[in-house]
């Protein structure tokens, strides 16, 4: 199975470049949390805001803020938060983790995957060194990569919906 | 119109045909009414299954289809589409994301169709060979895009149309059978009634009421059949009575007829007999009034004789002293000239009787005609002790008579109350009468006599016929008076009548059409009143 995501704005002619990757890949990011269900520790109260980390900052961190100001995941409503390097992250769901911060984040990874924190970059070799989801640029466009093994660690569940569309590793 | 064209046209068919629609008519209306309700029940039922399938199909569509619609993954969301192929039914599926654009579109046989616009809300409806179905396609309870499926209706019309075939043909098969069966059944019916109509055609025919229809079975034509059969036992015995009383009607006429006719006969001869006697009974009267009037003329000349000759014998002896003599030929004169009245009277009613009286009518004022009876009568009437009244004299009037008989009847009326009165008072009044419609004039008179019976009123005017046969004696006169009298004022156009009762006097009245002068003068003129 093919697993390729149309660009929002998929226009044939568009389709040679990605016009903003970064909103496309926002939107997609937001879009996950649907197909996932965390441990039942995390969603125990219901009135807790879905915590979305960013570590680090980069094109990408700025896209996701403005994408997700103002949204809702499930009946949460999102809250963003910045992070840097050494940072408590145990009560985000989901923590973006941008292009200058991947050196530090064999550190982090277990922590975060104690916690139960679904892991996303745009990195195409992320879901090879302990993240869960990622979503490099593939062609004209965005792959989404899951490591089952590494969502199963966490105690995620995924969609199989999802898994129809993504390409998945580690199992 | 058309319906009564049916009618009418059914009610020349005969009874076995016509039962025969009739059932089969009924068993296939029945039929219809089935087979059509069997029938949109099932296309009904076709439909609620075909939207249920479409529901879930597209339920089905939209479990695999969600994922593709969150990420817009145009690639998977055909894929998912394509697993349609499958489904022969679907025509047409899009896919629709949550902003209303179509990312994936499947066609059968690559039809070029093109997505309509997309509803979030789920809708399904038929259309002309489609249904389509509008469903929303939701993810954890959040709308994420929607789809559409248009359906081919080819096969539920293939379906109807196969059933509605079966239909026919089971129909046609069930009426034929229905016909069949009707065919037989319905001699039950009319075979009673076929035969009684052919009896009752024989009967009609040939009018022999001996005839009887055979009864088959129980029923109502069973009871039509026995009360036929009943009807022309009635009718036969009746025609039998009829003719019954017929012969002997006409042997009662033919009697009756014979003693009519020997009746007729009788009375014929009686009529003849009663025509011979009557006029024998004419021819007598006649030979006996001319008798009379002869006899009466031939009589009175030797009378006249024996009156002359007694009176101058009468003289000579009143001159000659002999007084004896002269008494006895005094009561010969006063006895002859009795009977010279007496034969006078005789021959006025033998003339009146046989015709032969000529009156002289003239016009006569009523005083004069009155004056002289009066001077005549009042020393009659002082003869008997009576009084004489006389009223009423100022009348006047003229009335056309003959003057000698008018006055010679008055006198006999007053004569005649001056003799059966004693002592009494005689009136005469004169009056003005009318009586239908003519004017009278009427002489009134009024005795205070012996009065008459009733009885003998009746035969008061009949000749010789003096109420009392003594007073005849007593009275003199020859009884003829009130009968001339009465006879001669008929001549004349007027009467006599008379009221009476014993011991209260008698009214006598004479009555007499009053004339006007100018109609009497041409009665003056003419010639005498010729007597019937």
């Amino acid at each position: 199975m093919a697993l390729c995501l149309a660009l929002v704005c998929c226009d044939a002619r568009a389709q040679a470049t990605i016009p903003n990757e970064y909103d496309v890949r926002a939107a997609i990011i937001l879009n996950l949390a649907r197909f996932v269900t965390w441990p039942p520790a995390k969603t125990a109260d219901p009135r807790a805001p879905f915590v979305v980390g960013l570590l680090g900052v980069d094109e990408q961190t700025a896209a996701l803020e403005r994408a997700l100001a103002g949204r809702s995941v499930d009946g949460r409503k999102v809250a963003v938060r910045r992070l840097t390097y050494g940072d408590r992250s145990g009560d985000c769901f989901l923590v973006y983790v941008a292009a200058p911060e991947l050196k530090h984040f064999d550190e982090a990874e277990p922590e975060l995957e104690r916690a139960g924190v679904l892991t996303v970059s745009d990195n195409d070799r992320f879901v090879f060194s302990g993240g869960v989801v990622g979503l490099p640029v593939n062609g004209d466009h965005i792959e989404i990569q899951i490591n089952l093994g590494h969502a199963q660690a966490s105690g995620l569940t995924i969609s199989s919906r999802l898994l129809q569309l993504a390409t998945v590793v580690g199992r | 119109m058309s319906r009564r064209l049916v009618g009418r046209r059914l009610a020349r068919l005969p009874i076995r045909v016509r039962l025969m629609v009739l059932s089969t008519v009924t068993s296939t209306c029945a039929l219809v009414l089935a087979c059509l309700t069997f029938w949109t029940y099932e296309t009904a039922i076709n439909l609620q299954t075909l939207h249920r399938e479409a529901t879930t199909i597209a339920q089905m569509l939209g479990d695999g289809v969600s994922a593709a619609l969150t990420f817009n993954d145009a690639v998977a969301a055909r894929e998912t589409a394509n697993t349609l192929r499958a489904e022969p039914r679907v025509a047409q599926a899009c896919f629709y994301t949550l902003t209303g654009r179509a990312i994936a579109s499947y066609q059968r046989r690559d039809e070029a169709a093109v997505c309509p616009e997309s509803r979030t809300l789920q809708s399904f409806r038929f259309s002309w060979g489609h249904a389509s179905l509008y469903y929303p396609v939701s993810l954890n309870h959040e709308i994420v895009g929607s789809l559409y499926l248009r359906i081919g209706l080819a096969e539920i019309y293939t379906r109807s149309l196969r059933y509605g075939l079966i239909s026919a043909i089971v129909l046609l098969l069930a009426s034929v059978f229905a016909l069949g069966i009707s065919a037989r059944l319905q001699r039950m019916i009319s075979e009673p009634i076929l035969h009684l109509t052919h009896v009752a055609r024989e009967v009609s025919g040939s009018g022999s009421y001996d005839l009887r229809a055979v009864k088959t079975f129980d029923d109502e034509t069973g009871l039509l059949i026995d009360q036929f059969n009943d009807m022309m036992e009635k009718i036969n015995d009746r025609d039998m009575r009829l003719q019954r009383a017929q012969d002997e009607l006409e042997m009662r006429v033919a009697d009756r007829t014979r003693t009519l006719e020997k009746e007729i006969a009788e009375r014929k001869v009686i009529e003849q007999s009663l025509v011979n006697a009557k006029l024998a009974a004419e021819e007598a009267n006649a030979a006996k009034s001319v008798f009379l009037a002869n006899m009466s003329h031939e009589l009175r000349t030797p009378l006249n004789a024996i009156l002359g000759y007694s009176e101058m014998l009468e003289e000579d002896a009143v001159e000659n002293g002999m007084n004896s003599c002269a008494k006895d030929l005094h009561r010969i004169q006063s006895a002859g000239h009795h009977l010279l009245a007496l034969v006078n009277d005789i021959l006025d009613i033998s003339k009146i009787e046989a015709g032969a009286l000529d009156l002289r009518p003239e016009l006569c004022e009523i005083g004069a005609l009155t004056e002289p009876v009066i001077a005549t009568i009042e020393p009659l009437a002082s003869r008997n002790g009576n009084r004489f009244v006389v009223e009423a004299t100022n009348v006047t009037g003229i009335v056309s008579v003959d003057p000698l008989k008018f006055r010679q009847s008055l006198i006999n009326l007053l004569s005649n109350a001056c003799k059966f009165t004693e002592r009494g008072t005689v009136s005469l009044s004169i009056v003005r009468e009318q009586d239908g419609g003519r004017e009278f004039i009427a002489w009134q008179v009024k005795d205070t006599g012996i009065g008459i019976d009733r009885e003998d009123l009746n035969r008061l005017f009949r000749p010789f016929s003096q109420v009392d046969a003594s007073v005849t004696r007593r009275h003199g006169g020859t009884g003829l008076g009130l009968a001339i009298s009465q006879r001669l004022c008929r001549l004349m156009g007027g009467d006599i009548t008379v009221v009476s009762r014993p011991g209260e006097g008698s009214t006598f009245t004479l009555h007499m059409p009053a004339a006007h002068p100018d109609t009497a003068l041409q009665a003056d003129d003419g010639q005498p009143l010729a007597l019937a």
